[in-house]
């Protein structure tokens, strides 16, 4: 046991925080009609305060979900899940910028689709192939297989999805109704590989699919940081299921900055493009000025002011 | 593990102190065997920090726990020390921000009403009466590499017209270990109450 104080002195100040009063304020002025009886109350000033220092300004994660057979190195697999999501570590904003596995383009030795890159030319390749088509550099690449992806979803816990239309997963026969639905590990892996059965069979829908997941998963992370142990458990599983040149203590902090996005201020966005046929094999011919387009506007501020390009509306 | 606030600052070994502490400790002088007479104004000492481990150390064997718990102890000390105790009146506090990374100390100026005693700037002592952090320890391979400190930091300024004022803080601070074995806050999520009470007039 030790004594301590400060002995600090100087004149720096800086400007007060917002106190959040008003509507105590207000509440406390509703009295029942014919009250008499003056009453002097105080009301207390409270204010929150969150920050995570993860880096400045944008860190863009090019997450790749691997079809590598349990066992085997993720990185010898094909990607079958390619998104880039930026989190803006200043303001609380991520987007969330959808690449469909059968985007055909342009590789160090001839075209090819977008989902044999990390196969074939690594993460810093598909790193590279990212930037080529949206014209942003990812700052980290991360890996995970079906393993990893069940090791990490088991310790995030149940998240819940909100899906546009019912249908029922290729494998494992998960009902996914629409409006909200609660998935455990293996139904959000059941989930985040179905296409065919999906309404369109399209991956467009799919890659919109891993998407809400991730908003999920970003709820359910919001939820329980405040549980001891949960985030240390999460990063646990992320670095044990994960492939990624990261130190842990960069994992530690990527995972804790992820609960300072607001899921309501979040975008999301698939490049889309034209079916082809190439060599036998279903391609998409992207839609490089909507891709350039999307990279653009969401570049400096991980936000899609002029929306998704994509015909949508 | 407990480490005690008060008047004057001292920098002590960690060595000398071990295991987690399971109880507060408020070292009021009157609560002491040799109470000064009731016309004397007491010491206005601080209660003691109580650093314990909840998660995250079941694989670290008892040095290197004990090594954690006290550079963590040291930090959050540290912080408790520059953000609420001290002189008071003053004007100074972001040298609460020294045990902060670079990027969280620079978004902890914009926050520092709610991270420091700055709001009761005015007061003329400020006493610790509740200082509690629970651990969470990312621990890989018997290697530390960062933790949460939940804690529960309780404060009573006392103000110019000798009222009262308490002084809440309450959340997560995040904590990374250094590759020198130092450790630094590199975020926070907290809720602050600076019981700076409103005062409404109703009726009822």
């Amino acid at each position: 046991m030790r004594t301590m104080a400060s002995t600090r002195s100087g004149t720096t100040w800086l400007r007060r925080a917002p106190a959040l009063v008003g509507l105590l304020v207000g509440a406390a002025l509703v009295v029942p009609a014919g009250s008499v009886h003056p009453t002097r109350i105080s009301l207390t000033t409270v204010g929150t305060a969150k920050a995570v220092d993860a880096g400045d300004g944008i860190v863009w994660v090019l997450a790749l979900g691997s079809e590598a057979a349990a066992g085997d190195d993720v990185s010898s697999g094909l990607t079958d899940a390619i998104q880039l999501v930026g989190v803006h570590l200043d303001t609380g904003r991520a987007v969330a910028i959808g690449l469909p596995r059968d985007l055909y383009v342009e590789m160090s030795d001839g075209r090819a689709r977008l989902n044999t890159a990390l196969r074939d030319e690594g993460p810093e390749g598909a790193a590279r192939e990212v930037d080529d088509l949206l014209g942003i550099e990812p700052d980290v690449v991360v890996v995970t297989g079906f393993e990893g992806f069940l090791s990490m979803m088991g310790a995030v816990g149940d998240v819940q999805v909100d899906s546009p239309t019912a249908f029922t997963t290729e494998e494992g026969g998960v009902q996914v109704r629409r409006g909200r639905n609660t998935f455990d590990a293996d139904e959000a892996l059941s989930y985040a590989r179905t296409r065919e059965t999906l309404p369109g069979g399209s991956d467009f829908e799919r890659a919109a699919n891993h998407q809400r997941l991730l908003l999920g998963v970003l709820e359910r992370l919001r939820d329980a940081e405040d549980e001891a142990g949960f985030m240390e458990a999460v990063t646990l599983s992320a670095l044990g299921g994960l492939q990624t040149d990261m130190s842990p203590p960069q994992v530690y902090r990527l995972v804790q900055a992820l609960t300072t996005v607001d899921p309501s201020r979040t975008d999301a966005c698939i490049i889309v493009g034209t079916f082809g046929v190439e060599s036998g094999a279903s391609i998409v011919h992207p839609d490089v000025e909507q891709a350039r387009a999307v990279g653009r506007d969401a570049q400096d501020d991980a936000r899609l002011q002029g929306g998704c390009r994509d015909g949508s509306g | 593990m407990m480490m005690a606030m008060g008047p004057s600052r001292r920098r002590a070994s960690w060595t000398a102190r071990v295991g987690a502490a399971v109880a507060v400790t408020v070292l009021a002088a009157g609560c002491s065997a040799s109470s000064p007479p009731e016309d004397e104004q007491p010491p206005t000492e601080s209660a003691a920090l109580r650093v314990e481990t909840v998660t995250g150390a079941e694989r670290l064997d008892e040095q290197t726990r004990t090594e954690v718990e006290g550079a963590v102890g040291d930090v959050l000390s540290d912080y408790v020390l520059a953000a609420f105790l001290g002189e008071f009146p003053r004007q100074e506090f972001v040298q609460a921000f020294e045990p902060f990374t670079s990027v969280a100390a620079r978004k902890a100026t914009r926050d520092i009403d709610l991270l420091t005693a700055a709001t009761a700037r005015d007061a003329t002592d400020v006493r610790a009466t509740d200082l509690d952090a629970k651990l969470s320890f990312l621990s890989q391979e018997g290697e530390v590499h960062g933790g949460t400190a939940k804690v529960h930091f309780a404060f009573d300024a006392t103000m110019e017209d000798a009222t009262t004022r308490p002084l809440v803080l309450d959340g997560r601070l995040m904590l990374q270990a250094n590759d020198d074995g130092t450790w630094s806050i590199f975020g926070y999520d907290v809720t602050f109450d600076d019981g700076a009470g409103t005062p409404v007039e109703a009726e009822s």
